[in-house]
């Protein structure tokens, strides 16, 4: 696979190095192409621990795609990403109707709940993404629709 | 275990050993719930899962182990390093039982009686 090959997906509309903006339809896919992206982002930004800053960006965009876009190709995910002199600031966008947050059962605070909650609601098992990314990155906000987070990670001086 | 294969399962007496290779996501944990259903149609069975050649976990896996946990007897075996922190990143270790190998996960199954 060349990198052209692994960008194929990605739509980019501004490449700066510390700004970076780009579109990609709703496939799982673009989540392995951003991959080596999110590597450099993780260098730039000084974090030498990068494994754990794809993992929350990887959610959020699976989240985007799968419950935002609910895998309408035809639908985009946005991510920008810009690195400033303390921190690094993600915003992930997707298409969808959006969703409030605080109605999101938190399956930290009572995970078999959490289980009998997502039967009940015929949603497929799972709910620990968000717990995950709070916990990685130091801020997770959501516009008031609830279709774009902003995650950000403050760096070490 | 067999190339190509996710998930291979043994028995050892009442207890079921599940072995899961590469990616604990959503499929994967799918796929071990069904042989679980499977392998225990009547409800509630005594489980191992053997996360030792599992080299990457979803969010989505970790609610499938959680699933299993609720419906089943369950100890986790084999799960270290980024597996482990992934777990405790979701704070999912608080209420999986964690033990370092399969002869460990037998020999808490026998005291619990």
């Amino acid at each position: 696979m060349t990198g052209s090959d692994e960008l194929r997906d990605l739509s980019i509309h501004s490449g700066f190095q510390n700004w970076i903006e780009l579109f990609a339809p709703s496939h799982e896919r673009v989540i392995v192409q951003l991959e080596d992206l999110l590597d450099r982002v993780a260098v730039r930004g000084g974090i030498e621990d990068s494994g754990k800053l794809k993992m929350a960006v990887r959610e959020i965009i699976a989240n985007a795609i799968e419950w935002g876009n609910r895998k309408d190709e035809s639908r985009k995910i946005k991510v920008s990403y810009c690195l400033f002199r303390d921190r690094l600031v993600f915003k992930i966008e997707d298409e969808g109707e959006g969703f409030k947050p605080d109605e999101v059962f938190d399956p930290s605070t009572d995970p078999f709940g959490g289980v009998l909650e997502r039967l009940d609601a015929g949603k497929r098992f799972g709910g620990y993404g968000m717990v995950m990314v709070r916990n990685i990155m130091d801020e997770v906000l959501y516009n008031d629709r609830g279709n774009v987070v902003l995650l950000t990670k403050y760096l070490d001086e | 275990m067999p190339e190509g294969r996710r998930v291979t399962a043994r028995r050892h007496g009442e207890v079921a050993i599940f072995q899961l290779r590469g990616a604990l996501d959503h499929e994967a944990a799918a796929e071990v719930i069904e042989q679980i259903k499977r392998t225990f149609p009547a409800g509630r069975g005594r489980i191992v899962l053997d996360l030792s050649d599992v080299t990457f976990v979803r969010s989505s896996g970790i609610g499938g182990v959680v699933q299993i946990s609720f419906d089943h007897e369950l100890r986790v075996v084999g799960a270290v390093g980024d597996v482990k922190k992934t777990f405790e990143l979701a704070e999912a270790d608080r209420i999986l039982c964690f033990v370092d190998d399969i002869d460990q996960a037998l020999a808490s199954f026998e005291m619990s009686g």
